[in-house]
């Protein structure tokens, strides 16, 4: 019965919400996700490009040595070419009044729970891919660490961090 | 060791220090202008050093021939302006301490006022070197709840040991409210015992496994490369420099920081102090504390000795820390027994009756594949090591395949040694979980028994890989303040509804009121 329990709670109803409740990233998210994977890929090659025609030229490099690299490349090639759909497909995140929920991962799937209680800052962060997708990222921080709910609409990301934070602000002035 | 007996001798002691009033100001001792004039002298000596033989080297006779009295210039000038500066910072700087605050105001050219309230105070610190021990001074460190700040105090104030214990007497008072002033009592007895050998034992011991290995593998092999070569000692120096950084230095290290060690317990508040040449005294919250570690790495173990911790934040006993020593020390290598005893008379706080669990068996599966593809890739990565030893050219007197042999044995050991690891951890790693509190038990070989309150848990995160999702299983990262500003804290493979169960707890105490932060201040 456990089998594969929490890949389970990923399905999605044709709300686009879980049985549970949790939000979805945009379509556009993976166009992002791919861009930012294609720029990965690029860098990658030249250095594998690099490698291979700088160690062929001055070495005699055994050919063990160039199948490996060529096979951690097409894996590493593999999973940016599907792991954006993967990315896209387990994402989820959900804000109550208590907590927020992120599920998130591509072949490790995480759950983060951060209490609102603990949140001590926010922040709605936009790289130019993102810009160019009209996306935003929103960084958690905690005293103990940074959580991040990646790829919102950016009217999404700015409604998350002031809500969250007119409920810090409230939190701290119950307290004084 | 009952919580009457921890209070007792400290808080009950009449106060020695006298009162501060709010309208008292202070200003530091002396000893400021000449220690901040001292680091400026090492500095622009060595600018001028530098400045020296640049001059030397120009190309015009007469700069050459007065280098010297133009270097002295140079250096004098710097000196007088930093003494000037350092002089003029000490005399405009004032400390007052009111009802609710501590106000420090610097009146010179850039102009600062920082304000500290008592309720942000983590720590007071009073730390002493060695000018500090012949000018009968110490200086006072105050750190604040930031995990931003956890490296350097807020505050560093140098003042004669007198001002300094009695500034400190009323801080306390005033951090924790009490009647009385909890003074860092000389006489006060430790709640344990520490013996010199105990000390010079834990300096041995407490290194973590792998350092001490290198290091003594190092100092063998420097060793044998002296012996058997003739002439060049090169590669014997480096491996013995290499043993000395790496294990001898942070030994000797460690027992002049726990030197005359003591630690006891007046009301909530912890006392410690040690140190050879450079003493610390800190005190803190039992409050303030996130974790309570008991850690034991394999050698110690091996012996049946143990140590205590505790995850502190806002614990900088000195501008230049050594992070490893971040982390108060609530007992050094002692028995299991005797742990015990402190932690209960310690932070009885963190002690509760919890059954731990083993990993499930359907964890073996996980951890058999993981340990596995490890050992592969190690097995892998050896084997490319050992085929390009072996196509290398010959040098002369060197051989290859002595590099190669050694290379397959120390890659075999690993290799064993990864799986063996992967596999023991199974029925090693263990949690447990009571009403308030939970406890993750890491580590083949250095062990670690880490009790968390749900309260103080900042964000917790379950993890289920590929290997692990189909038995239903999952890890989980524990996000905490520490000594080092935050610290993750992980378990090994269970339940993941279990785990799940960890965060749901954290939330449900602070939705229904059970944690008050309050508690905490």
């Amino acid at each position: 019965m456990k089998r594969d329990k929490m890949s389970n709670e990923f399905k999605v109803d044709e709300k686009g919400l879980t049985t549970d409740g949790y939000h979805v990233l945009p379509r556009r998210s993976v166009g992002a996700m791919y861009i930012g994977n294609v720029i990965i890929l690029a860098i990658m090659s030249a250095i594998v490009y690099v490698v291979y025609a700088y160690s062929s030229q001055y070495y005699e490099v055994p050919g063990t040595y160039n199948v490996l690299m060529m096979i951690a490349y097409a894996l590493i090639a593999a999973y940016l070419a599907l792991g954006p759909l993967v990315y896209y497909a387990r994402y989820r995140y959900r804000i109550d009044g208590d907590r927020i929920d992120i599920r998130k991962g591509i072949l490790v799937i995480s759950h983060t729970v951060v209490p609102i209680e603990r949140v001590h800052q926010l922040e709605v962060a936009r790289g130019p891919i993102n810009n160019l997708f009209r996306l935003a990222d929103v960084t958690i921080t905690t005293a103990g660490g940074i959580a991040s709910i990646q790829y919102l609409e950016i009217p999404v990301a700015e409604d998350i961090a002031d809500s969250l934070n007119a409920f810090i602000n409230d939190v701290m002035r119950k307290r004084e | 060791m009952n919580g009457e007996d921890r209070a007792g001798p400290a808080s009950e002691a009449a106060p020695r220090f006298e009162q501060i009033p709010a309208d008292e100001e202070f200003i530091q001792h002396p000893i400021k202008v000449a220690e901040g004039v001292l680091q400026s002298v090492i500095v622009s000596a060595a600018i001028v050093f530098w400045s020296y033989f640049s001059i030397m080297d120009a190309d015009e006779a007469i700069v050459e021939k007065y280098s010297l009295y133009i270097s002295a210039a140079i250096f004098l000038s710097i000196v007088c302006i930093m003494t000037w500066v350092a002089y003029w910072r000490w005399r405009r700087t004032t400390i007052k301490f009111g009802d609710n605050e501590l106000t420090v105001l610097r009146d010179t050219v850039f102009k600062k006022q920082t304000r500290i309230s008592y309720s942000k105070i983590a720590s007071t610190n009073v730390n002493c070197g060695i000018i500090n021990r012949i000018t009968n001074t110490s200086r006072l460190m105050i750190n604040i709840n930031s995990s931003v700040k956890a490296f350097s105090p807020e505050l560093t104030l140098t003042f004669s040991t007198e001002v300094s214990d009695r500034i400190r007497a009323n801080l306390s008072q005033k951090m924790y409210k009490n009647n009385v002033i909890p003074a860092d009592e000389p006489d006060t007895p430790s709640i344990v015992t520490i013996t010199k050998t105990d000390v010079v034992l834990h300096g041995l011991l407490s290194q973590p496994t792998g350092s001490a290995i290198f290091g003594i593998i190092m100092f063998f092999f420097g060793i044998y490369q002296m012996i058997t070569t003739t002439g060049d000692f090169a590669s014997g120096i480096v491996a013995i420099s290499l043993a000395l950084f790496s294990y001898v230095v942070p030994v000797v290290a460690m027992i002049f920081h726990y030197f005359n060690y003591k630690i006891y317990r007046a009301g909530d508040t912890i006392y410690i102090s040690h140190g050879f040449i450079r003493t610390y005294h800190k005190s803190f919250k039992v409050s303030k504390i996130n974790a309570v570690r008991i850690r034991s790495p394999l050698i110690p173990r091996l012996i049946k000795r143990y140590m205590l911790d505790a995850e502190v934040v806002g614990l900088a006993a000195s501008d230049g820390d050594n992070s490893s020593n971040r982390s108060p020390l609530l007992c050094p290598m002692k028995d299991r027994g005797t742990i015990e005893k402190v932690m209960s008379a310690i932070v009885p706080e963190f002690v509760y009756d919890v059954e731990m669990k083993n990993q499930p068996k359907e964890a073996a599966k996980p951890i058999f594949i993981r340990a596995t593809i490890w050992s592969l890739i190690f097995a892998v990565a050896a084997f490319l090591f050992y085929d390009t030893m072996m196509n290398l050219p010959e040098t002369e007197g060197f051989s290859m395949e002595y590099v190669a042999a050694a290379a397959i044995s120390v890659s075999g050991v690993m290799v064993a040694g990864l799986f063996v690891n992967g596999v023991m951890s199974r029925r090693i790693v263990q949690y447990g979980r009571g009403e308030d509190k939970f406890t993750f038990l890491v580590g083949v070989v250095d062990r670690k028994i880490t009790t968390m309150s749900f309260d103080k848990v900042q964000m917790a995160e379950v993890e289920g890989g590929p290997l692990s999702r189909p038995y239903g299983l999952a890890r989980c990262k524990i996000s905490l303040l520490s000594s080092v500003g935050s610290q993750n804290i992980r378990s090994g493979y269970f339940d993941a509804e279990e785990l799940e169960a960890i965060s749901e707890e954290v939330v449900a105490r602070i939705k229904d009121g059970r944690y008050d932060y309050r508690k905490y201040i």
